[in-house]
């Protein structure tokens, strides 16, 4: 009874062009809610699995450090342990620790890939004079050290000097010493998994971090500005929510003789609650529906024909790519269906309070 | 109910309107029985509460003080959502005005009282064609109500009454608004099918034609 009154009350309203109108204004907002929401979220969905990427290509996906900081012990065998692991694209031992320059403050990075001296300031052939936080006992007390550098490339990151690693090593004399392990992998979706398998082989005092936890920071404000904007666009779907509660507030006044009827012939206030929450629902599902069809085919003509390219200094990336998952368009449906029911609640308790005598009958 | 008990008993029955100035007396301390069968014409002046009663009679309504037993339950004592449930499953009422809904066609106006029960649509469906052809539509079952004459809006409400299968059915002038000789018309229908479904009627009337169909008259006056 609920869903074949609902459909022919929906039907209807082509008969009232006024509520018509305003159920039709609810529709459209509806469908250009969700279509905002899920354009805003593929964008952001693309957006962040191209940071991500970007992060996954330059950094290490798996970091064996001291658990308690400072440095390990390069136990022999140790590198090419972790290279054997089924997975494991390139293994690298790293010594990093911070240096200051004259106009420059980043870190110096001793790896076992690195040839030369890469320097991101200063013309090749430079001597740069560094300070570092390794303190030496001199005649006149402690004093951080420092370490004269011949610049031999350029390149690298703008933060980071790159040196051979056993150069940096002989120039602090910590020789045998690393600050860590860095484990590249054939997939960095693996890290961990790997992670996991990786407790036996790590050396006394060390622990393992993936990449996602190395950048959980960066991870969770990405997350965190993702469902600020799914909150921001969904405040479109909000006042077309608003608008529908007006809608159903006129289809109580106009219909009155209906659900007063409805109520004389015995319809419980349940009853009129359901007629309420389905034909909500169907406007609201409905709007959801066209906005999702909307959205899919942006999306489409975005990833297939590029129509809103990035800006060429913005990035070598011609366009970024809009990613629809279900977790979030079950988001958006669950938004729609739990405003659709706050909705319907109020107008339905407002047509089980007519008065039914006042409505059926005419003063005597 | 035990046998030979009216279908209604109502005792002191007062109604009372708030209004600004003072408060308005419809009726008090009235009290009726109505048995099994009967069919009861409520008549008097306008104003005296006669669509009031039957609204009370029929649990659309409360009265300011007195009890209403209709079918051994005291409707006074019941919650809204309970004296739906009740009026869906014993009570019918043909409205002056007829209000079949006009968002249904006439055959699905006749169906609703067995859809708001829970019953499926294409068996409703079925016996509302029944319905219709004992009151003489069988033909107009796919209109709409803007589509009927008065008449035959009024014989579709008796129609959606006897899908209902009351054990009480409450008309409101049922004529009020039709000639003399469509209310004949439709009132010869209500007297065909008050005899074959057994049904006990209150009818409110200000029709004399209307009124020598009832087997008791109640006659309303102002309160004194």
């Amino acid at each position: 009874m609920i869903a074949f009154l609902s459909f022919r009350i929906l039907s209807g309203l082509r008969k009232n062009s006024y509520l018509l109108f305003f159920i039709g204004l609810s529709f459209m907002g509806m469908a250009i809610g969700t279509a905002s929401l899920l354009l805003i979220m593929a964008f952001m969905n693309g957006a962040q699995d191209m940071i991500k990427k970007r992060y996954a290509a330059s950094m290490p996906h798996l970091l064996v450090q001291p658990a308690a900081g400072g440095t390990l012990d390069d136990t022999p065998g140790t590198l090419q342990r972790f290279q054997a692991l089924q997975g494991v694209a390139r293994a690298e031992r790293r010594l990093t620790l911070p240096a200051l320059a004259e106009n420059w403050f980043g870190d110096i990075c001793g790896t076992d890939g690195t040839v030369s001296t890469r320097i991101p300031f200063g013309r090749v052939g430079d001597r740069i004079r560094l300070m570092l936080p390794v303190l030496n006992l001199t005649p006149i007390g402690l004093a951080p050290s420092d370490l004269t550098l011949e610049k031999e490339s350029d390149g690298g990151a703008a933060d980071r000097i790159e040196i051979p690693l056993i150069r940096l090593q002989q120039a602090l004399g910590l020789q045998g010493k690393v600050s860590d392990y860095a484990l590249y992998l054939t997939d960095a979706g693996r890290a961990e998994s790997l992670s996991g398998r990786l407790g036996a082989l790590l050396p006394p005092g060390a622990r393992v971090r993936t990449f996602a936890q190395l950048n959980a920071p960066l991870f969770l404000a990405l997350a965190l500005e993702k469902w600020l904007m799914f909150a921001g666009v969904g405040l479109v779907l909000l006042v077309s929510f608003l608008q529908l509660y007006q809608s159903f507030s006129l289809l109580v006044l106009h219909h009155e003789v209906t659900w007063a009827t409805l109520q004389a012939l015995g319809a419980s206030p349940r009853a009129l609650h359901g007629i309420f929450s389905l034909v909500a629902l169907a406007i609201s599902l409905g709007g959801g529906a066209v906005g999702l069809v909307i959205a899919l085919l942006l999306g489409h003509w975005q990833n297939t024909r590029h129509i809103l390219p990035f800006p060429q200094p913005l990035s070598h990336l011609g366009y970024v790519p809009l990613v629809f998952d279900r977790g979030m368009t079950l988001a958006v449906v669950a938004l729609l269906a739990v405003f659709s029911l706050m909705v319907a609640l109020p107008s339905a308790r407002k047509a089980a309070a007519l008065s039914i005598p006042q409505v059926l009958y005419a003063p005597e | 109910m035990p046998p030979n008990e009216p279908v209604i008993r109502a005792r002191d029955l007062s109604k009372v309107y708030p209004a600004a100035k003072a408060p308005v007396t419809v009726f008090s301390h009235l009290s009726l029985d109505v048995a099994e069968g009967e069919i009861l014409g409520v008549v008097g002046p306008s104003g005296v509460g006669k669509s009031t009663l039957l609204n009370i009679l029929g649990g659309l309504d409360t009265p300011t003080e007195g009890t209403v037993e209709v079918l051994g339950m005291d409707l006074t004592r019941l919650s809204p959502a309970a004296r739906s449930a009740f009026r869906k499953n014993r009570i019918a009422y043909v409205f002056q005005f007829h209000h079949l809904l006009h968002e249904l066609n006439l055959e699905e106006n006749v169906a609703l009282p067995l859809l708001i029960r829970g019953s499926r649509l294409r068996p409703s469906l079925m016996e509302a064609r029944e319905a219709l052809a004992s009151v003489g539509l069988s033909d107009l079952g796919s209109r709409y109500p803007r589509e009927l004459s008065g008449g035959e809006q009024q014989r579709g409400c008796l129609a959606r009454a006897l899908t209902a299968q009351p054990r009480l059915l409450l008309l409101d002038e049922p004529t009020g608004s039709l000639d003399q000789a469509t209310a004949d018309g439709v009132m010869n229908v209500f007297r065909e099918l008050h005899l074959k479904n057994s049904w006990t009627s209150i009818i409110v009337t200000h029709n004399v034609h209307v009124s020598r169909l009832c087997t008791r008259i109640l006659r309303l006056g102002p309160p004194a």
